[in-house]
């Protein structure tokens, strides 16, 4: 057998593939999210408390 | 002892914690990755197939960390909210704040990818055992936490009563778990066993290892990045905020 | 007398010349059965066969709602921070408390179900374990309603957070009480969920006056 058949059948999982792969999917692309929400968010905030000081100390 | 006792203090305290905890996030997402990268791989390809259940049980990979660090994650916010009602810790109600998302989130990836083990593996999605039903009411456990906060303005008064909540629950949870198991011998059609979970080989022990310990670590790390944000919004307008974005 | 003594006559005296308020928990009991009844259809095979847990989840949602404002009227007229102050062990006068109400609602439903029941066309040989489970379970229930109640006392009304809060608590009541009828339809003995039931309300009465009394003293703006 070809590479090629040797993957697609891997990958197909007989037939379980669909539901092997959806569980493997949602959940990094969970738990990436998941990782980067938080240090975005902090990001952000420290962007608007950065501002705040910069208003009451500039203007 | 008195290492210890410093240590505690100092965890105890916001602006240590925050200072003190920003490589930790780093280390903990870089190792808790890699072991999530290394286990799932093993698992997807280098594992053999299960015997029953064919390929389907790679999903086991993912589920199983997911379902058992979710209920860890709950006795966690538990142990934190006794902390609370007992040393009055704020960072302790900081955890419960930050980790009743992320245990959520957890359990349902526990649910979604039980569901789809279910479906090829026993035909059906869904059965109403003592696992899957303790998992989802897990998930109401969580959402209990997160909707009593956000319906308490006041902030001390949140936290309090979030602990209480917490220390109930966990006392429901093995309650739960005999109620259930009870029910489902009652209930369950005798074709359909679900504790025939085949033994594990140690070739598949690995990958089950290290993605779960990749999970915790990963999650750990997760838990203190929302931590760290939950401290910032809460303490704002104190000197030392201000005074880290004055040093950038 | 004592604080448990005092608290539970002023309480049941309060629910009893309460009049209409009374017949409440009653009445929503007789009508929300009757809508599963509607819901099914009266002449199918199927009422029968899950009037049990028809007749125990509506107990519980009687439980849940009356519950729900057990410590309202005392938040807003101040009489729960006085309580809060007199009761010397603040457990029993909870106790007491959650036993009143649980006469005018419980109870009345426990003693009323061999009339739901028959209503709802239960197999007749379930309705003594109907009673005797509804006698145990309910009074769990407004203990464990009682710890929520106590945790959202004073957040203004609405919503369904107590339902949301409290409703995964209740499950093993529910999975007992209407399990052990279903196991004398079966044909064997309910003994064991009994004795659960009996486990759990001897736990609860232990445990849920000290949740409670510590959730109501979070409630104070001190």
């Amino acid at each position: 057998m070809t590479l090629i058949d040797e993957f697609y059948n891997w990958a197909m999982m007989d037939g379980h593939g669909v539901y092997v792969w959806s569980v493997y999917v949602i959940s990094a692309v969970t738990l990436v999210v998941l990782g980067a929400w938080p240090i975005r968010a902090e990001g952000r905030l420290r962007a608007r408390v950065t501002n705040r000081v910069d208003e009451d100390s500039g203007a | 002892m008195g290492l210890i006792k410093d240590a505690f203090h100092r965890m105890g305290s916001p602006r240590f914690f925050y200072h003190g905890s920003s490589l930790w996030v780093r280390g903990l997402y870089v190792g808790g990755g890699l072991g999530l990268l290394v286990g799932s791989f093993w698992g997807l390809v280098l594992a053999p197939p299960d015997k029953y259940q064919g390929h389907s049980f790679r999903i086991m990979y993912m589920h199983v960390p997911s379902a058992h660090l979710a209920e860890m994650v709950y006795f966690a916010c538990a142990v934190a909210g006794f902390v609370y009602l007992v040393w009055r810790m704020k960072m302790a109600d900081v955890f419960i704040t930050a980790a009743a998302p992320v245990g959520a989130i957890l359990t349902m990836l526990a649910l979604a990818s039980g569901i789809l083990w279910g479906m090829p593996t026993w035909g059906t999605g869904w059965v109403w055992d003592m696992r899957t039903t303790s998992v989802l009411v897990l998930l109401f456990l969580f959402f209990g936490l997160m909707a009593l906060r956000q319906a308490i303005p006041r902030p001390d008064r949140a936290a309090y009563s979030v602990s209480i909540l917490a220390l109930v629950g966990v006392i429901n949870i093995p309650i739960i778990k005999y109620s259930v198991d009870w029910f489902a011998t009652l209930h369950q059609p005798a074709s359909i066993t679900l504790a025939s979970e085949p033994t594990i080989e140690t070739s598949m022990l690995w990958p089950l290892l290290l993605n779960a310990i990749g999970l915790y670590v990963f999650i750990a790390g997760v838990i203190l990045a929302a931590m760290r944000l939950e401290v910032l919004k809460r303490e704002h307008a104190t000197e030392w905020v201000r005074a880290i974005s004055k040093s950038r | 007398m004592g604080n448990f003594g005092v608290q539970f006559r002023r309480d049941l005296l309060i629910a009893i010349r309460g009049r209409t308020e009374t017949a409440n928990p009653v009445a929503f009991f007789v009508l929300a059965l009757s809508l599963f009844v509607f819901a099914v259809g009266t002449d199918s095979e199927t009422l029968p066969r899950v009037a049990p847990g028809v007749v125990w989840v509506v107990a519980l949602f009687v439980a849940m709602l009356s519950t729900e404002n057990l410590f309202h009227r005392d938040y807003d007229d101040g009489s729960l921070e006085l309580m809060l102050l007199h009761n010397r062990p603040l457990f029993l006068g909870v106790l007491g408390k959650l036993l009143a109400h649980w006469c005018v609602s419980g109870l009345p439903v426990a003693i009323l179900s061999p009339l739901a029941a028959v209503f709802i066309n239960a197999p007749p040989e379930i309705i003594v374990t109907l009673v005797g489970t509804l006698l145990l379970g309910t009074p769990v229930l407004t203990l464990i309603g009682g710890i929520g109640a106590a945790l959202t006392a004073g957040l203004g009304r609405g919503g369904l957070l107590l339902a949301v809060l409290v409703m995964p608590l209740y499950i093993p009541v529910l999975i007992f009480g209407s399990g052990a009828c279903y196991r004398i339809l079966d044909g064997a003995v309910a003994t064991g969920p009994m004795l659960w039931l009996t486990a759990l309300l001897a736990g609860s009465i232990t445990l849920a006056p000290f949740a409670i009394g510590a959730a109501l003293k979070g409630s104070q703006e001190y």
